[in-house]
């Protein structure tokens, strides 16, 4: 014989009246669950013998004004909880310019300097006209922030600002620290990425 | 700020007062729109209307009025600060116990249960009731509490949330952030553990 579940024997317990034809008259067969629903009926009492705590009159306007007088210098934040949350797209792209930007730290300081014929080439590639997150106007005049701009031209604004990449974020800053050269490496890796990603 | 349609006629648009009282029946979301207007009276409102809930089932979860004091205002105050996280797709009241909920858990983890020894149970108002009667029914209470504050943290909170607040099973649910089955099957665990607790050692 199947017995009734937790959340039947509870139901049972707390007089729900509208329990499943089956399940009463289980019930009412069953000795082991009727003893269960007993045991819960009596718990449930039990417990409930315990009186709320009420504390004197006077102390909720004393509460409230407590509250007030914490909150008076905060303002609501302009959005709540981890900003990837439900944005993995904004988190995929942070992600990856974060990787761009420490495989060229790394590939710079490890292995070798960009050959100067690599670096003029890279150059000449990333000298198309910027467009996109350009408004930020930091380094306009360096043509290798043209292939970066390019690359996040692909991202929607949103993400991007979800992201917190603009006004200081991590990716942001890992590229403000950048040599030229490396601005360039970190284009010409980008521009690669996206060939090989059929973009 | 004076408009002038006409010649001799001036409308002026008053802009309302940032500490004007709302209106007393307002609803809760009104209220939330309100504060976020920059209306702090708005929240000040919801506090008052929410305080007891808040206080109390912060003072189920320590036992100590200084500590349930604490604790609700940490929740009014974590409330104030994500209140544009609040979308109206459940009840602020709901939105407002989880966030309870979540900062009486986090207390209740980083230490271990306050004991209330029962000869420092606050004496209840027993009425009639005869001294002794009283008295048994004071060591009976405190031996619920005790028992409640063993119990797993998510069984604890379910528990309180159904008995002493009256909850229904899906309002606990979205305050845990579980479903309608998993929050009867915690209620149904807690009150066997309960039962065992209060039964002591056999």
């Amino acid at each position: 014989m199947s017995h009734l579940s937790p959340p039947q024997l509870l139901d049972a317990a707390e007089g729900v009246t509208v329990q499943a034809d089956r399940s009463r008259r289980h019930l009412a067969a069953c000795g082991r669950c009727q003893a269960d629903v007993d045991a819960l009926r009596v718990t449930l009492a039990e417990a409930r013998i315990e009186p709320p705590a009420e504390p004197s009159p006077l102390f909720w306007d004393h509460f409230a004004d407590r509250v007030g007088a914490a909150v008076r210098d905060e303002t609501p934040e302009a959005r709540a909880g981890a900003w990837w949350h439900g944005r993995p797209t904004a988190a995929w792209a942070a992600a990856l310019l974060i990787g761009l930007a420490s495989a060229t730290i790394t590939w710079r300081t490890t292995l070798h300097a960009p050959a100067p014929g690599r670096v003029a080439a890279a150059h000449a590639a990333v000298a198309a006209p910027a467009t996109g997150v350009a408004a930020t106007g930091e380094g306009s005049t360096d043509h290798a922030w043209g292939a970066v701009r390019d690359a996040v031209d692909e991202l929607r604004w949103d993400d991007v600002q979800a992201a917190g990449m603009i006004g200081g974020g991590i990716a942001e800053r890992a590229a403000a620290e950048l040599s030229a050269e490396e601005r360039a490496e970190l284009a010409r890796l980008i521009a690669t990425e996206m060939t090989q990603g059929g973009a | 700020m004076a408009i002038t349609d006409e010649p001799g006629w001036t409308l002026r648009v008053a802009r309302p007062e940032s500490d004007a009282p709302p209106d007393a029946e307002a609803g809760d979301a009104d209220l939330v729109r309100a504060c976020l207007d920059g209306q702090r009276a708005a929240f000040d409102a919801l506090v008052r209307r929410h305080q007891r809930q808040v206080y109390q089932l912060c003072h189920r979860f320590v036992g100590s009025h200084e500590e349930a004091s604490d604790l609700a205002q940490d929740a009014f105050v974590r409330a104030y600060r994500g209140l544009r996280g609040y979308r109206g797709n459940a009840a602020f009241s709901t939105w407002l116990y989880r966030i309870a909920v979540n900062v009486c858990l986090n207390r209740v983890a980083a230490r271990a249960p306050r004991l209330v020894p029962l000869d420092r149970v606050e004496r209840l108002d027993s009425g009639a009731e005869r001294p002794d009667t009283a008295l048994l029914r004071e060591e009976r209470a405190a031996a619920v509490r005790r028992a409640i504050a063993q119990l797993p943290k998510r069984q604890r909170a379910t528990l309180i949330l159904r008995i002493y607040h009256e909850l229904p099973h899906d309002q606990i649910a979205a305050i845990l952030g579980s479903s309608v089955g998993s929050a009867k099957g915690n209620l149904f665990h807690a009150l066997a553990n309960l039962k065992r607790l209060l039964q002591g050692p056999s």
